[in-house]
């Protein structure tokens, strides 16, 4: 055992037994074997040198195990690059730190001579550490194993050994002085167990680390593995040392590894690859292989390595990509336009529907694909609303027109949805645009139909339709010129109405005689549409107007009759643009058009029918109005003067004083009843024609006192009724108001005679009248009373409307005059009611409420 | 003097049963057949009562009541309208008339509306009974 250590710097084909020797003893004087003949041995020797000696063995063996691990994780972390034999390096440098000093004072008891022996080591320990160990930590950590050498490693080796060799200078002293014959005894035993605790060591740290570690020698064949190997190929460690690489890995693989050796051989101090092998199982299982070169003596003689089971991360690789493939031949066969954009609008991905709808070239789908294509109108709010669903992060919906390959805009509906990274900004939008033109169409269609149905449904005259039909019919169909045409009797048609021609064309074609080889006239004729879908067609069938067509263009033509009840009445064409198929729809859609259009002329032609009949009616009316009003006023004059003349006579004769005029004054009185009756019944006979028709008549409002005017009706009245007693009852003087006199009369005539005519037993009849507050008015208020007939429950409801009379007079008594349904038109017309309680065989009460005043909507008209 | 009222219509069956209640009356009575004949009766006297009716030929009620109010022909002499149709009251206000008689009227009434007019126009002379 030698105590320098100079001498194996300097021979390096020695320095390996050597260093394994310093190595080998140190441990085991250290680790193992001092303390054990220590508790033995020692007590023997003299007690003083036992206390010095015991802590400074105890701190050396420290010291060991400091470094061993300090070296184990740097060798291990340089190797692997893993972080976790770091905590060893680190620790093992740490506890040094404390452990040198300590070291050194517990020596200095021993000796100055093992002191100094010890500083020098220290010195010489910590320079090396500082020169190799550190900076090939830090290369590995900045990334640059690959600078890291065999010779620093060795020197940083060879320092390692110094100081073991050091510390065995040590227990060299204390065994001379002490225990050498003991020492000599045993020293094949603890040179293996000290191997053995130093493999243990290095071991565990490599069997802990998750990844394979391996060396591998040229001949193919591994030289060691660890524990992981094991796990993640299904081998026993024994059955990998017997297996030839070759064997687990598949031969397109190893050309590969051959190739990574090659670099490795030239030069390339790492290579990192992957590799696919099969386990026990067969299960493929994929690594990523880290390895370098071991070299011996200037000659490499194996692969080192770390080989990671990166199997999973593959097929999750594998499945994210399949997944990825999966979308996008899904969006390619989807039917709309599939895109994935960044944020500032820039495309990621179009789907080839993209490419198919809008003729653009991937390099043209680039930059400003949008704007190529989104129609110029939609374009700004198209992009705003993206803009505003962007900064919410919202999901974005836009119907926008998208311009086809042929140039054809076609209305699609635009949704995006944002994508969020975990943090919840918005990384991409996703979207698709959807080809909504002909349910955007149809609805167009529908939304124009119903406008021209509510046009129609408005029109009261043809031409009213031909307008509604030329003014909304245009847009809702989709047409270019519209004409509608009306069959007269003689069998031509009258344009009635059309738009979209030029004006030569409609001036030319006001009427189209039944025969003309027209679309419209074969229409009406056979009752039937003419579908005209190319020019061919239109030139078989009309090719006598083709060249004036062709003036303005030859256009998908459609001829629809106009029927109703079977009846054709008219016909309607439109000019529906370029030549083209009509589809079933469109054609359904037209038949449709017409249909209203003719329904709509019916009702038109109904609805003038009616106009004109009660027109004529009302044109009767009014000349039946005018003749009776001339003849009743051409009558009033020779009543005036008969009734004047008689009155004049029947005075004078009175004054006679004779029996004969005594006699004269009262047959010319009996005269004077009658003219009067008869003027009374011109003039009702004249409200009765307004009565009868419930027109209202005109009101003359005058001051009047219905006291004095009832007080003069019954006196008037009674004549005519001996049988029975009139009278009026109140306790008014006056009971003034602004009333129709000649009317309210009328109307109390009315029920005077009613009272007289339904009691035909006689008896009395009572005029009441009072005034009443109501309503915040003044009123008048006259009850009827008689004790006749009355009238039946069930007639009650019914009394008041026209022609209506009781059923248990009917036949019995005769009736005229304005009836009750003129009374309490007159009493309505005066702003007041009219009303009636009564029972069968007990007598009737008509009770007139009259206001005062007209009511103030009177007044302001 | 008796109290002189001018009967205006077209009617002469009219103005002779007007006339010949009126002078039963004790009225003095004149009589023209129209608007135009009405003035130039006024241009000779001035009646204390006007009963007019509205139409007639030449000149009708209206035209007539305006002129002789525009000429200033018999200030303040009431006029009373006489017609045939139902509008009584709404012509006698468009005259700017005193009262109205509606044909066929009874005597008492035509006696009765002349007297209240002459009494509300302040004609103290009593018709000679």
């Amino acid at each position: 055992m030698g105590v320098a250590p100079a001498p194996i710097a300097g021979r390096p084909q020695t320095r390996r037994v050597a260093i394994a020797a310093a190595f080998l003893v140190g441990v085991l004087a250290l680790v193992g074997v001092v303390p054990a003949l220590l508790n033995r041995q020692i007590r023997d020797i003299g007690t003083h040198l036992t206390r010095d000696v015991d802590p400074l063995f105890a701190t050396s063996d420290a010291i060991t195990k400091a470094m061993v691990d300090q070296e184990t994780g740097d060798r291990g972390y340089v190797i692997t690059a893993g972080p976790s034999f770091l905590t060893p390096y680190t620790d093992g440098k740490s506890a040094l730190l404390t452990l040198w000093p300590q070291a050194e004072a517990q020596a200095r008891l021993v000796s100055p001579r093992a002191e100094q022996l010890l500083a020098a080591e220290r010195a010489a320990a910590q320079r090396r550490q500082t020169e190799t160990g550190e900076p090939e930590v830090g290369l590995v950590q900045a990334g640059r194993p690959e600078q890291t050498n065999e010779r620093s490693r060795l020197s940083q080796r060879q320092a390692v050994v110094l100081v073991l060799l050091a510390l065995l200078a040590l227990a060299g002293v204390a065994l001379l002085l002490y225990v050498v014959r003991t020492a000599q005894r045993q020293p094949a035993r603890a040179e293996q167990a000290a191997l053995q605790a130093s493999e243990q060591r290095y071991r565990e740290l490599v069997e802990n680390a998750n990844d394979i570690i391996y060396t591998l020698r040229l001949d193919g064949t591994f030289a060691d593995v660890n524990g992981r190997a094991e796990e993640i190929l299904g081998y026993t460690r024994d059955q990998l040392l017997q297996l030839p690489v070759g064997e687990l890995v598949p031969r397109e693989y190893q050309d590969r590894m051959r190739q990574m050796l090659d670099q490795k051989m030239d030069g390339v101090p790492r290579t990192t690859y992957e590799l696919e092998v099969r386990a026990k199982d067969g299960r493929q299982v994929t690594l990523e292989v880290n390895s370098r070169l071991v070299v011996e003596a200037g000659r490499p003689v194996a692969a080192q390595g770390i080989a990671r089971d990166i199997t999973d991360r593959k097929r999750a690789e594998e499945a994210l990509r399949q997944s990825e493939a999966n979308l996008r031949s899904l969006a390619s066969a989807m039917p709309q336009i599939v895109w994935r954009a960044r944020p500032d609008a820039t495309i990621e991905f179009f789907n080839d529907r993209w490419y198919a709808y809008t003729g653009l070239t991937p390099s043209e789908s680039e930059a400003d694909a949008w704007s190529r294509v989104i129609h110029p109108d939609d374009l700004d709010s198209c992009f705003a609303s993206w803009q505003r669903a962007g900064a919410a992060g919202a999901v974005w919906e836009f119907e926008y027109r998208l311009r086809r390959a042929d140039g054809v805009y076609r209305w699609h509906l635009g949704r995006s949805v944002p994508i969020a990274d975990e943090s919840g900004v918005v990384t991409r939008w996703a979207g698709t645009a959807t080809d909504i033109d002909d349910r955007r169409r149809a609805e167009e269609r529908l939304a124009g139909l119903q406008r021209l149905t509510a046009s129609l449904s408005q029109a009261v005259t043809p031409a009213d339709v031909a307008t509604a039909v030329v003014g909304k019919g245009l847009a809702a169909l989709d047409a270019r010129a519209v004409a509608l045409a009306l069959v007269e009797e003689s069998g031509d048609a009258r344009i009635v109405g059309a738009a979209g021609y030029p004006a030569e064309v409609t001036a030319a074609h006001t009427t189209l005689p039944r025969t003309a080889p027209l679309p419209l006239m074969d229409a009406v004729r056979q009752a039937a549409p003419v579908w005209l879908e190319d020019a061919a067609a239109w030139e078989l069938a009309y090719p006598a107007t083709v060249d004036e067509h062709q003036s303005h263009g030859l256009d998908a033509t459609a001829a629809l009759p106009l029927i109703v009840e079977g009846r054709v009445i008219g016909g309607m064409v439109l000019s529906l643009g370029a030549f083209r198929p009509l589809s079933g729809g469109d054609r359904g859609f037209l038949v449709a058009v017409a249909d209203q259009c003719a329904q709509a002329l019916e009702r038109a032609r109904l609805y003038e029918a009616e106009r004109d009949a009660r027109a004529a009616a009302e044109a009767a009316l009014r000349v039946r109005d005018e003749f009776l009003g001339a003849v009743s006023h051409d009558l009033r004059s020779p009543l005036t003067t008969i009734r004047g003349l008689i009155q004049l006579g029947a005075r004078q004769a009175r004054r006679l004083e004779s029996p004969d005029g005594v006699r004269l004054a009262e047959r010319l009185g009996t005269a004077d009843g009658a003219v009067s009756r008869m003027g009374a019944m011109i003039d009702e006979l004249l409200d009765l024609t307004r009565l009868e028709t419930g027109r209202p008549l005109d009101l003359h409002r005058w001051h009047t006192d219905l006291v004095a005017l009832a007080q003069r009706l019954v006196q008037e009245q009674q004549p005519g009724a001996p049988l029975h007693r009139l009278r009026v009852e109140t306790g008014l003087p006056v009971l003034p108001g602004n009333w129709d006199a000649d009317r309210i009369e009328r109307v109390l005539a009315n029920l005077l005679s009613n009272a007289v005519k339904y009691s035909p037993a006689g008896g009395e009849i009572t005029l009441t009248l009072s005034a009443a507050q109501a309503d915040g008015r003044e009123w008048a208020v006259v009850g009827v009373q008689d004790h006749g007939l009355g009238i039946p429950a069930g007639d009650l409801p019914y009394i008041f409307e026209r022609f209506h009379r009781g059923s248990n007079v009917a036949g019995r008594i005769k009736g005229m005059g304005i009836g009750l349904a003129g009374a309490r038109q007159i009493v309505e017309q005066h702003g007041g009611r009219l009303s009636v309680v009564s029972a069968e065989g007990a007598g009737a009460t008509f009770t007139m409420c009259l206001p005062c005043e007209p009511p103030i909507a009177e007044e302001i008209a | 003097m008796s109290t002189t009222i001018l009967v205006v219509d077209d009617d002469v069956s009219i103005q002779t049963t007007i006339g010949a209640i009126l002078e039963d009356e004790g009225y003095r009575v004149m009589t023209a057949f129209d608007g135009v004949d009405a003035l130039t009766k006024l241009g000779e006297t001035s009646p204390d009562l006007i009963l007019l009716d509205i139409g007639m030929p030449r000149m009708d009620g209206y035209t007539f009541a305006d002129e002789m109010r525009r000429r200033g022909l018999s200030p303040g002499t009431p006029i009373v309208v006489v017609t045939a149709d139902g509008r009584a009251p709404e012509k006698a206000a468009r005259v700017g008339a005193d009262g109205f008689l509606a044909k066929p009227f009874a005597m008492d009434t035509l006696l009765q509306q002349v007297e209240e007019v002459l009494a509300a126009s302040g004609t103290k002379d009593e018709p000679m009974s």
